[in-house]
């Protein structure tokens, strides 16, 4: 493990077994977080995103399993042996275990993208943060409940002292990601898993959110790794970002670096697909060619050749790209930038093959 | 929750009294009245009745005054002096008649209560985390059986077994030494070895009804957002599964206290017939046989009142359990 990170994901596959056949859902993660580092993560509905970051807590919804890789990570409360930092590796730690329920909401902590229902509808707001603190923390109750109406100020809920005993059907749904987030926080964790947590808001909430979470992030110095599939959202809060699609990590790079100069064609697609003021009045939106295939087939070769508008026949579809690292902060996953590509294969076979799935 | 717990009780108190009325109604429904069954009892060993005889008899019971006027008495002296009236088959009070009896009724419907809750939830949950697993497959088997088995004969089989297979007798709710014996700890206990033979046989289908429900309800909660959300908080399994998801799917459980409770109610007079348990069931029985108007009007009017106010507590305890129930009447 590099000695700055917080986070290393290393080859992490994750499949669902489902009567219909196995889903792979995560095929061979590479990802590293710095600490107080903001990684975005992108990519179209049913990419791994999300079982990615549910793998860091282990909290994947059964049937789901891990079937190989490592998440390590640089524990900070957990000195086990003596020593102020001990390397976990998340990935072989049984979800059960003291340990990870000690890294659970105490140095990981998690937002979700729906703040509805992430709170129990029958106990107070206030109890449902004050668990995170009586479980992490020698505190007693009262200490525990002033601590979290500290945090509820502290994300903005007016009234804090009073709303603390109210139930979450009476907050609006701005106001409970607040809550939410106000849970995450409350015991200062090291990394913050923020899962779409702007997704089910509207537009000028979404802008207070966010603006609330960079606003934390800097204050309190955690790492974040923050899920979208909102590049818009992505530029204004993240440092790196990486492009996700079928389970695999496509493109990675610094948020500008990517903006500017993306490399992967699935990345630029992205980029294309954005809507911009002006530039396109009158135009009709742009969208990527085709969808995401059926999780139950993989595409041979790039999963992405299919709709690939830069797709070589007889390479793409036969050729598993390989992970190339362009500069000290760019790496890219598609055999354009393969140094040593293979050439063409243009049996018929491959080249038929090849104009069907396009 | 006092305008809640007002609001309730006030509806409760509309329907005891439309209640009333239909109690009354349907008592006088069958053709004929006490006095005509008087009459013929009396055909029957010789004595010869005259129609003016029959007449005498009912003005005597006060039969033949309107129905409204008799119902207004009635419900009036219940009401306001605690008197049922006078059993017309035993010539003695009817409080008198059901007296210890209806203590025994509403003690089995509370056991019975008990039993179903007690065991089901345990039951549902266990299923619901084991769901597909060998034990799961086995109470849903058996909770089948219990509810397709009528209760009276497993009221039956139960003691056909006991006598014959084990030699002693489960009917009854005490052992022969007890019965005029004065209250004591010992005739306590003994009226609760006594109690549970009854109080399954009673509950069983609905003890079978509500590990269906819980089952149902831990699943569909139990993956639910707020129960990850938690978990990922660092909760304990355990104490996760406890307050999160069971506290929910109690929902469902506790507003069918009100159902269950009649079913009990309704299925108690057979069983305890079968079971010749001290209660009120038999004499129920006798009671709308011989067409005694105040004994089963009382009998009738007591039942439903208990349903009535079973159903009041799960309501109240629906609401101490969940708060959007509870302020219900503000969002």
């Amino acid at each position: 493990m590099n000695t700055n990170s917080l986070l290393e994901i290393q080859d992490l596959r994750v499949s669902f077994p489902l009567d219909e056949g196995t889903v792979q859902a995560v095929a061979g993660v590479n990802l590293a977080i710095q600490p107080g580092q903001v990684l975005g993560i992108v990519g179209e509905s049913g990419c791994g995103k999300t079982v990615t970051a549910q793998s860091l807590l282990r909290i994947i919804p059964p049937p789901g399993r891990i079937d190989g890789g490592t998440i390590l990570f640089r524990s900070s409360k957990q000195s086990g042996n003596g020593k102020d930092e001990n390397i976990v590796d998340l990935a072989k730690l049984n979800p059960k275990s003291e340990m990870m329920r000690r890294i659970r909401g105490n140095e990981i902590a998690m937002i979700f993208q729906e703040p509805m229902s992430s709170f129990s509808p029958v106990h107070t707001v206030g109890s449902q943060i004050m668990e995170a603190i009586l479980l992490h923390q020698d505190l007693s109750k009262q200490a525990a409940r002033e601590r979290a109406i500290e945090y509820m100020r502290l994300v903005g809920v007016p009234g804090a002292q009073d709303r603390m005993d109210d139930y979450p059907h009476q907050f609006s749904g701005g106001m409970r990601q607040r809550a939410m987030i106000a849970v995450a926080l409350s015991c200062n964790p090291s990394l913050l898993v923020a899962d779409e947590p702007t997704t089910a808001l509207d537009v000028t909430i979404q802008a207070q959110i966010l603006d609330l979470m960079r606003r934390l992030q800097q204050q309190f110095g955690m790492a974040v790794l923050f899920i979208t599939h909102n590049l818009g959202v992505i530029a204004q809060i993240a440092d790196h970002v990486a492009i996700m699609y079928l389970g695999q990590v496509v493109e990675q790079a610094p948020v500008r670096e990517i903006l500017r100069h993306p490399k992967h064609p699935y990345t630029m697609d992205l980029l294309r697909a954005v809507p911009r003021l002006g530039k396109t009045a009158g135009q009709r939106l742009v969208a990527i060619e085709g969808s995401i295939p059926s999780p139950l087939q993989r595409p041979m070769g790039c999963p992405f050749h299919p709709r690939c508008s830069k797709m070589i026949p007889g390479v793409c579809n036969t050729h598993v790209p390989q992970w190339v690292a362009l500069n000290e902060i760019h790496s890219v996953r598609c055999v354009l930038y393969e140094p040593n590509a293979p050439t063409p294969n243009l049996e018929p076979a491959n080249v038929r093959a090849a104009s069907t799935l396009a | 929750m006092a305008r809640f717990l007002l609001q309730r009780f006030v509806i409760m108190l509309v329907m005891l009294a439309g209640l009333s009325i239909i109690v009354f109604i349907t008592i006088e429904l069958p053709p004929g009245d006490f006095a005509d069954r008087q009459a013929y009892r009396m055909k029957s060993t010789g004595v010869r009745v005259t129609e003016a005889d029959i007449l005498q008899m009912r003005h005597q019971m006060g039969l033949d005054r309107p129905w409204y006027e008799r119902y207004l008495s009635w419900i009036g002296n219940i009401v306001l002096r605690g008197n049922f009236g006078i059993s017309l088959s035993q010539h003695i009070p009817v409080t008198e008649v059901i007296g210890e009896r209806i203590g025994f009724t509403a003690l089995l419907a509370f056991a019975t209560l008990i039993f179903t809750y007690g065991v089901a939830i345990p039951i549902g949950i266990f299923s619901a985390m084991r769901q597909y697993s060998f034990g799961d497959y086995f109470f849903t088997f058996l909770g089948y059986i219990g509810m397709a088995v009528p209760s009276f004969l497993l009221a039956l089989l139960l003691l056909y077994v006991s006598v014959f297979v084990f030699n002693s007798n489960v009917g009854g709710l005490f052992s022969p030494q007890y019965v005029e014996a004065p209250w004591s700890w010992d005739k306590f206990v003994d009226l609760l070895n006594h109690l549970w033979v009854p109080a399954l046989v009673l509950g069983l289908a609905g003890t079978a009804f509500e590990i269906r429900t819980m089952r149902a309800t831990m699943l569909d909660e139990k993956n639910k957002l707020y129960v990850t959300a938690a978990r990922a908080r660092g909760m304990p399994e355990g104490r996760l599964l406890l307050k999160y998801p069971v506290r929910v799917a109690l929902n469902p459980i506790v507003s069918t206290i009100g159902w269950n409770l009649t079913a009990i109610i309704a299925g108690a007079p057979l069983v305890a017939f079968v079971l010749a348990l001290p209660d009120t069931g038999p004499l129920f029985l006798n009671a709308l046989l011989d067409q005694d108007v105040y004994l089963s009007g009382a009998m009738l009017l007591l039942y439903s009142t208990l349903t009535i106010v079973g159903t009041f507590m799960s309501d109240i305890l629906l609401a101490l359990l969940d708060p959007r129930v509870r302020y219900g009447e503000r969002t």
